[in-house]
């Protein structure tokens, strides 16, 4: 049998490895030119009256699914769930891929079903799972910036955590959870209408101790990918907060501000993606030290 | 076994646990520090604090002060093995 001298073979391997890689880095950027084409769009949409509103709602979440395959192969490189950044990295990806599950069962209900607003559906488990998987991934995230017992060290953070969330939980329930906890339709309703912010309480709040924890990393290349990621995750909470919102005060209207706050939420969360693969990329091809 | 060696494989390990395979690659990028990590066998080629040294600022540039607690966290249990002198000035 025909093989080649195991210098060329070295060779073709490295090609396609490069060749790989190339793709690789191209497809990281693909979110990010997603991003500035539907930001585009909504400008276009709502400054100069074009149509296709309900064609950008229910397709601007690709930018969640290329940025949740993309944020799993920049796991995989740290190990994905056997190591807690690629844990937190996987677990964002998942995040956001249930998003993308969520409206795309959403836009089925609408364009196959004719049914404008199917709540709750199948979809709804998605979405609901979307806050645990980023909970999760901001747990993980936490378990990298900060050391064993060392959570709520200074002190001040443990007590910035309880006001925040005490204050979000008013502000929630003032907003509009006095609305849907006694929700006519059955318990059911009344159920998701309480399961909605209560999931996404919690990783609102890991990731405002993760954002006062992050000065941890200074000196650290990491530092403003993580950044860039705590970001998206609390531009993500307005983004659900923004929607239940106008949801139960009837001014949600399609590619409205609501889909613009989720757009950037997508957007950036992309964005750090592709900042830690750059990191890796530019360590990994760094000498080492002496 | 040597207490360098044991502080290096604890380093390594902790901060596999932590960033997983981007550990040992760091690892191996440190001049002086040869790592045969599937038999858990260390070699140094100099002075061992300054490879030591070395091997956490490799960490310390991906995620800071946080990869220096990390590694000190580590090595806890046998730095203290070790006369003061020869201590990485990053773990005292």
């Amino acid at each position: 049998m025909f093989s080649y001298p195991s210098n060329i073979k070295c060779r073709y391997e490295d090609d396609s490895k490069m060749k790989s890689t190339k793709s690789q880095n191209v497809a990281f950027y693909l979110p990010i030119a997603m991003l500035v084409g539907y930001l585009a769009w909504w400008v276009l949409i709502n400054y100069f009256e074009w149509p296709d509103r309900d064609n950008y709602t229910d397709s601007y979440s690709l930018i969640a699914l290329t940025t949740s395959v993309i944020g799993l192969v920049a796991a995989k490189k740290w190990g994905l769930f056997k190591s807690k950044f690629g844990a937190a990295i996987g677990y964002f990806s998942v995040g956001l891929f249930l998003q993308f599950l969520g409206h795309l069962i959403y836009a089925y209900y609408f364009r196959v079903q004719n049914i404008e607003l199917a709540y709750p559906n199948v979809g709804d488990i998605s979405f609901l799972l979307t806050g645990v998987a980023y909970t999760l991934a901001v747990y993980n995230l936490l378990r990298v910036v900060v050391y064993k017992g060392s959570t709520f060290k200074p002190r001040i953070i443990l007590g910035v955590s309880i006001l925040l969330t005490l204050g979000l939980a008013w502000l929630v329930y003032e907003s509009f959870l006095k609305l849907g906890l006694h929700d006519e339709r059955g318990f059911i309703y009344s159920l998701l209408n309480f399961s909605y912010p209560f999931i996404q309480a919690f990783y609102f709040l890991l990731g405002v101790i993760a954002i006062m924890q992050a000065k941890r990393m200074s000196g650290g290349k990491m530092l403003g990918a993580v950044s860039v990621m705590l970001v998206a995750l609390m531009v993500q909470y307005a983004a659900d907060f923004s929607f239940l919102y106008q949801s139960y005060h009837e001014t949600w209207v399609a590619a409205g501000t609501n889909d613009l706050i989720y757009t950037l939420a997508y957007g950036l969360m992309a964005l750090s993606i592709l900042m830690i693969d750059r990191v890796r990329h530019n360590v990994a091809a760094a000498g080492g030290t002496q | 076994m040597d207490v360098f060696t044991e502080v290096v494989i604890r380093i390594i390990k902790e901060q596999e646990a932590i960033i997983g395979p981007v550990a040992l690659e760091q690892a191996r990028k440190v001049g002086g520090l040869k790592v045969d990590w599937p038999n858990h066998k260390i070699e140094f080629e100099g002075d061992k604090t300054k490879i030591v040294e070395s091997l956490i600022e490799q960490y310390q540039a991906l995620f800071g002060q946080t990869s220096v607690e990390v590694c000190r966290e580590a090595v806890s249990g046998v730095i203290a093995q070790l006369p003061s002198q020869q201590v990485p000035a990053l773990l005292r």
